[in-house]
């Protein structure tokens, strides 16, 4: 047995892993397999039989959606905004928080808080401080420019959905970002403090470039949340006013379960969302891995 | 504490061991209990004796109480007169996803619930409906509600819910100010003057959820409809109509009278926010059905709830309510247990205890033979109805339904123009219709 295992280390490995790969098999990889297969067909998550319709479903969703692709363009513009916001303010709060002496553990758990909360759960009270809270407050003080349609208007829904979705995910980030910067070695701080350099060089010189790992981490989670987004624009907008929040998740949603219970050409939506975030974070994440350095 | 447990632990396994029964036996025409299931396989004569139902009610979850109590007595009655022995199944939750999942896979439920304008044409062409025309309780229906549940001409199922709907209206607003439920447009109008001249907004709105600013739209493109041009919808359907149609004949003029009189900030405002609002006198109208008259009373005790028909123009025969039923029972055409859940379709409509259920339920009356004290807002519905003011709830294919909802709300919001609104929803209908095909 011992021997086996010694020839074949990649046996033990499996053994170790078996109980998750096992629900991860049966929870994720056979129903993505069984997505595969009906994103071919017209079935219509209703009725016995269905047809094929070969590639049919995702020439469509290219050619003659033009709902699905405007919210592809919506959803990249969501990810552009939420990527750069989020890990900005999340390293900002990281380093504001570490240069914390002694409130360093209440800030850094006030910070994560949010994140803690139910998605849907939370998006629903900033649906009352948007409906109510904010136009009171515009109302009885003199913070006027409170006063805006914050979701009855499309351009100021988007700015709702990335502070509730900032708001939400900064915190996470910012404990990452917090544990590679207490690894960042003191000595190279030091050393650098020595020779002359300012604060802002220091960062931009010795802290980045040793919180690489990180950075890769943190744009790979908001890459691949950001792009799946859906609770916060069900909670907030339902995708209105009209269609004009609609982000491809919700798209997909709608496309299966509330339209014409086109089940088959959702999940060819949803195969499509698939190849693209697994695109680009593949990308994302080889680019960045190459830019990593060891102290 | 723990006996119960027990019990209720082996009462499971008992329902899991029939419903296996059931679904094993494909030859006999009813499930057998646990104990006799040896004796089904050769003897076709055995009578079933005893016989589990189960049955999913989407939308109609919240009445669990009053379905436990007219399933007891439907239990009982079934073994005074067939001496069969009636268990049942509530099935809890009740999702109209997870229904349409156990439709898929085979595995219904012997009795369920559904929305006969919305999912009936998609289930009938599944073939999960069954023919209940030559049924006792058919000849009972109230002639304008059996035609809603009657699909390619056969009777699929029993009417539960209905309702003619509109608008409501806060009575103690309008007995305050003198006012009158307008029937013509122009009359809706002198409401909303003297109504905003007194510092009272006439409509709610409740505009965040994309239902209520479509079913205002809803109910203005139905009366033109309706009066107008009777062979829109015939024609809507075999994709040869539009809604330009019904726009040329003023459809939008109800629809700016209301958006222009309401609430403020309407869509950042939930249905729930909406009705509260509206329970509190905030504004006098509010353009929904009775579905919520519950929630209504709820949050307001003392409101005076009336039901109002919208006018659409100056002629007061187009001032018509929507005649819906929004839940239909029916059996599984491929169910083990068909008699029986027939038996109980039948019996929802009893002469003797059918009223007693209805007005438990707070339904409104659907067969001839309910005697059903009814609320002061079915009474106006029913006066419409009556004098001839009401036209059928018709189905709306499901993605012009939602481009009605959204459509309607971009429309508000100042983003789309009437022709866009028009031109979406001409273009989603004749998709629905091809993908019927």
């Amino acid at each position: 047995m011992y021997r086996t295992l010694r020839a074949k280390p990649w046996l033990s490995l499996l053994a170790f892993t078996a109980p998750a790969l096992l629900f991860y098999a049966v929870f994720l990889l056979i129903p993505t397999i069984g997505g595969i297969f009906y994103s071919f067909t017209d079935w219509n998550g209703l009725f016995r039989n269905y047809h094929f319709v070969g590639f049919g479903n995702y020439v469509e969703a290219f050619t003659s959606d033009s709902r699905f692709v405007y919210s592809l363009f919506y959803t990249l513009k969501y990810v552009v905004a939420i990527v750069i916001l989020q890990n900005v303010i999340g390293l900002l709060l990281a380093v504001l928080v570490e240069s914390r002496m002694r409130t360093k553990s209440l800030f850094r758990t006030l910070f994560f808080l949010p994140n803690m909360f139910s998605v849907y759960i939370s998006t629903l009270m900033w649906t009352f401080i948007f409906s109510t809270v904010l136009p009171q407050l515009a109302e009885k003080t003199f913070l006027h420019f409170l006063d805006q349609p914050w979701l009855g208007s499309s351009s100021m829904a988007f700015v709702s959905i990335l502070l509730v979705s900032v708001w939400q995910g900064a915190g996470y980030l910012m404990v990452i970002y917090i544990a590679a910067l207490q690894g960042v070695p003191q000595d190279l701080q030091e050393a650098a403090t020595i020779d002359g350099a300012t604060p802002f060089r220091r960062f931009i010189h010795i802290v980045l470039p040793m919180i690489m790992p990180a950075i890769t981490v943190c744009l790979f989670l908001t890459l691949n949340g950001s792009f799946k987004i859906f609770e916060v624009v069900y909670a907030l907008t339902g995708g209105g006013p009209g269609y004009s929040t609609e982000v491809i998740a919700f798209n997909i949603y709608q496309e299966g379960f509330a339209r014409d219970l086109r089940y088959g050409y959702a999940t060819a939506k949803a195969m499509i969302l698939f190849v693209i975030i697994l695109i680009i974070t593949v990308t994302q994440v080889s680019v960045l891995k190459k830019r990593e350095v060891e102290a | 504490m723990k006996k119960r447990m027990a019990v209720m632990s082996s009462l499971v396994l008992a329902a899991g061991l029939v419903s296996a029964c059931g679904g094993g036996t494909s030859n006999n025409d009813s499930s057998n209990a646990g104990g006799s299931a040896s004796a089904s396989g050769g003897s076709e004569a055995a009578k079933p004796q005893k016989v589990e139902l189960s049955l999913m009610l989407t939308g109609l979850g919240r009445f669990k109480e009053q379905f436990d109590q007219y399933l007891t007595q439907f239990a009982a009655k079934e073994k005074a007169e067939k001496g069969i022995d009636v268990t049942y199944n509530l099935e809890l939750p009740s999702d109209g996803n997870l229904l349409k999942t156990r439709l898929a896979s085979g595995d219904a439920p012997d009795i369920f619930s559904f929305h006969a304008a919305f999912d009936g044409p998609t289930f009938e062409k599944g073939g999960y409906l069954p023919d209940l025309s030559n049924e006792p309780f058919v000849g009972k229906l109230i002639d304008t509600i059996r035609n809603v549940v009657t699909i390619n001409g056969k009777v699929v199922g029993v009417p539960m819910e209905s309702f003619s709907w509109s608008y409501l209206y806060n009575k103690d607003i309008f007995d305050k100010y003198g006012l009158k439920v307008p029937t013509t447009l122009s009359e809706m109008k002198q409401v909303v003057e003297t109504l905003k001249s007194n510092k009272v907004t006439p409509f709610m709105l409740a505009y965040k959820d994309a239902n209520f600013p479509g079913w205002l739209t809803q109910l203005s493109f139905e009366a033109v409809a309706a009066k107008q041009v009777p062979d829109w919808w015939d024609r809507m359907n075999k994709g040869e109509a539009s809604f330009s149609e019904l726009k040329d004949k003023g459809m939008f003029d109800i629809i700016d009278l209301v958006n222009a009189n309401g609430t403020k900030r309407p869509l950042e405002v939930g249905a729930d926010d909406g009705l509260a609002k509206f329970a509190n006198g905030e504004a006098a109208m509010l353009v929904t059905g009775t579905w919520y008259a519950d929630s209504i009373l709820k949050a307001n005790p003392n409101f005076k709830l009336g039901l109002g028909a919208l006018p659409v123009n100056d002629d007061p025969n187009s001032t018509m309510v929507n005649l819906a039923v929004s839940t239909t029972l029916t059996v599984y055409p491929e169910s083990p247990n068909k008699a029986v859940a027939t038996d109980f379709l039948n019996y929802l409509l009893d002469d003797q205890d059918s009223s007693a259920f209805f007005e438990s339920l707070k339904f409104n009356k659907v067969a001839k033979n309910q005697q059903i004290e009814a609320f002061p807002w079915t009474d106006e519905g029913n006066k419409y109805v009556e004098a001839g003011h009401s036209y059928l709830d018709q189905s709306i294919p499901q993605s012009a339904n939602e481009a009605l909802g959204k459509m309607s709300q971009s429309y508000f919001a100042g983003d789309t123009t009437q022709d866009q609104l028009v031109a979406e929803l001409d273009k989603q209908w004749k998709k629905s219709i091809e993908i019927q095909k």
